[in-house]
């Protein structure tokens, strides 16, 4: 059993904003199950894996089992990007601050079975991208989300059997795009309070819409509660396979 | 009076449309075609428009006509009448036509002044499907002309009309919490003074037109209704001590809940989860359907606020098999058919929901939708 310990503290002074993103990088490349991995990141402009996910460089690329990822991110401007491949693995994320991006795949190339996520984020301007189990349907998937701020982009898709999430999101003009997939079981509670905001909920699979082919256990469930003005909201619930 | 010429070619090419289509008419309901003076429609956004000659709007779904020094006469699409002397006001609820009579309704509420009410006589509305009622009375309809007069305690004074022939018109029935009185005379009224107060006993109206009836009644009721009421009054001051029959008050009577909030009504509690219709047989869907998109439907929250709802009612809907209820401080769209969706949405909330799944594709307005939209999609 591998044990990495990776405790990074970065605190950078802000003074030339427009460059910040080239402040500092750090590409991680691990194999091993157990990893336990600590990131605070202190500041702006800082990265944490590659440009951007696309590239087919060796970023961030992390593969192993029973791993707990504890990231705090407390600064403007901050990129995290990645492909992890893990089963029954932790994430506790915190991000407090403006314009950050976070990229992440995780079961890009393989298994990413019993995730846990808790996420928190705590400002402006920031855009998430994060997707799972499109190598392999992932199995047993909890994520919780608490997003304060205004004008943020998230974007989540999870292929996933026997997903929960749970979504506290405050703030104006924030556009989330969510997507659960490929499985059954699939659950997700959703609290807007703010306004113009535009959300997408995607809840393919996992239902038995079709009343034609019949089905014994439909079990898609979509729980949403909603205090807003001017909110544009799509709810798909399909046993198709495209979602909006 | 000033004559309006109402575009009658128009209105029957719309109304035989919707006797041979069937399609529940949502917009224009009706038209003016007399006015005088000061009067106006103010829809159900607000907006008001005021009727002259040079500007005559249409009457819609929820308008509420009113008239200040001014009267107005409106002609509904199956040729009932509704005309309004000074000072008065009716809302106008809830209308459906439809190709069977049956399915076709109306329902109208008479605020206060004088307004008088003849139904169709093209017999596309059944007569046990109209519904007026006043603050303090509900008329049950069986082909008639009557009028009523309202005052500002929501006193009504409710006159059945005769016939060009001078015979009774048909035959209405007045009723509140406390009883009902049949009107079946030329004439022939009663009067009621609260919602819990017996109408009072039919008298006939002696030396009267139908032209004469107006406020005036509100400040002199006729004296054959102050008759009856003074005498409605002696006998309830006569009632001593000795006339009290204590055996007759039945606690186990009472319903304790019938005045409590709306939300005690529905709740989520109330849901048959087994009821879910599966298999919906595809015209019991369109004519659910039909009857939505024209409907009124709103229900008023009391307690924690009111709501406008169209295109749904609270409870069980069985179109769009939506539960809704009021929870807390939101409303809650519930739908259990082949996935679960919950929806809950804050009161004060405008929003428009928009659904579209196997058996049901219909919009429900919360407040006017104005603000919001939710797009639900179940394939």
């Amino acid at each position: 059993m591998r044990i990495l310990l990776l405790g990074l503290s970065l605190l950078f002074s802000s003074f030339t904003f427009a460059q910040a993103t080239d402040d500092n990088e750090i590409w991680i490349d691990q194999v091993g199950d157990t990893l336990t991995l600590y990131i605070d990141q202190i500041g702006f402009g800082n990265k944490i894996g590659a440009d951007d996910f696309s590239g087919s460089a060796d970023y961030m690329d992390i593969t192993g089992a029973s791993l707990t990822f504890d990231l705090d991110f407390i600064g403007n401007q901050n990129l995290l990007f990645g492909a992890l491949v893990a089963d029954s693995s932790s994430y506790t994320i915190n991000f407090t601050g403006d314009s950050n991006e976070l990229d992440w795949s995780i079961g890009s190339t393989g298994s990413a079975d019993s995730s846990n996520y808790n996420i928190a984020v705590t400002g402006d301007s920031n855009t998430w991208d994060i997707d799972q189990g499109s190598a392999a349907s992932a199995e047993r998937l909890d994520l919780d989300l608490a997003l304060i701020g205004n004008s943020n982009i998230f974007d989540l898709d999870f292929e996933a059997d026997d997903a929960t999430w749970n979504f506290d999101i405050t703030g104006d003009s924030n556009n989330i795009n969510t997507l659960q997939n490929d499985g059954a079981d699939a659950e997700i509670t959703f609290v807007l309070v703010g306004d113009s905001a535009d959300i997408d909920i995607n809840q393919i699979s996992g239902t038995c819409a079709s009343q034609t082919t019949g089905c014994s256990t439909p079990s898609g469930i979509i729980d949403m509660e909603v205090d807003s003005d001017n909110a544009t909201i799509q709810i798909n619930q399909k046993d198709s396979a495209n979602d909006s | 009076m000033q004559q309006f010429k109402s575009t009658k070619k128009i209105q029957l090419t719309i109304l035989s449309l919707l006797v041979i289509s069937g399609v529940s008419y949502a917009d224009s309901i009706g038209d003016i075609v007399e006015s005088t003076g000061l009067s106006s429609l103010t829809r159900q956004t607000g907006e008001e428009f005021e009727v002259s000659s040079t500007s005559i709007p249409s009457v819609e779904l929820f308008d509420r006509a009113e008239t200040k020094n001014g009267r107005m006469l409106i002609e509904f699409l199956d040729k009932s009448e509704l005309a309004l002397t000074e000072h008065t006001r009716v809302i106008i609820d809830e209308v459906i036509y439809d190709p069977n009579p049956d399915k076709s309704k109306m329902v109208m509420k008479f605020a206060f002044g004088t307004a008088r009410f003849a139904s169709g006589v093209t017999g596309q509305i059944n007569k046990n499907n109209i519904d007026i009622s006043t603050p303090t009375a509900q008329i049950a309809v069986r082909g008639t002309d009557f009028t009523t007069t309202i005052d500002e305690l929501g006193r009504s004074l409710v006159i059945l009309l005769p016939d060009e022939f001078g015979d009774p018109s048909g035959t209405i029935i007045v009723s509140n919490n406390a009883g009902e009185v049949t009107l079946d005379q030329a004439y022939a009224a009663t009067m009621v003074s609260s919602l819990d107060s017996t109408p009072t006993a039919t008298v006939t109206i002696n030396n009267i037109t139908p032209g004469i009836i107006d406020n005036m009644f509100i400040v002199n009721p006729p004296k054959e209704v102050r008759e009856d009421i003074e005498e409605s009054v002696e006998q309830e001051i006569d009632s001593g001590l000795l006339d009290v029959d204590f055996l007759e008050f039945n606690e186990l009577e009472q319903d304790a809940l019938k005045d409590t909030e709306v939300n005690l009504e529905y709740s989520e509690l109330d849901i048959d989860f087994l009821e879910a219709d599966f298999l919906r047989d595809l015209l019991d869907v369109i004519e659910d359907l039909d009857k939505t998109m024209a409907r009124l439907g709103d229900r008023q929250a009391q307690g924690s606020g009111d709501f406008t709802l169209r295109g749904a009612t609270i409870g069980k809907n069985n179109d769009s098999q939506y539960n809704i209820f009021v929870e807390d401080d939101g409303i809650v769209f519930y739908r259990d058919v082949q996935g679960v969706i919950r929806l809950k949405v804050q009161l004060g909330s405008s929003v428009k929901i928009d659904t579209i799944v196997e058996g049901y594709e219909g919009i429900i307005d919360l407040d006017g939708g104005d603000d919001s939209l939710i797009v639900i999609t179940q394939e």
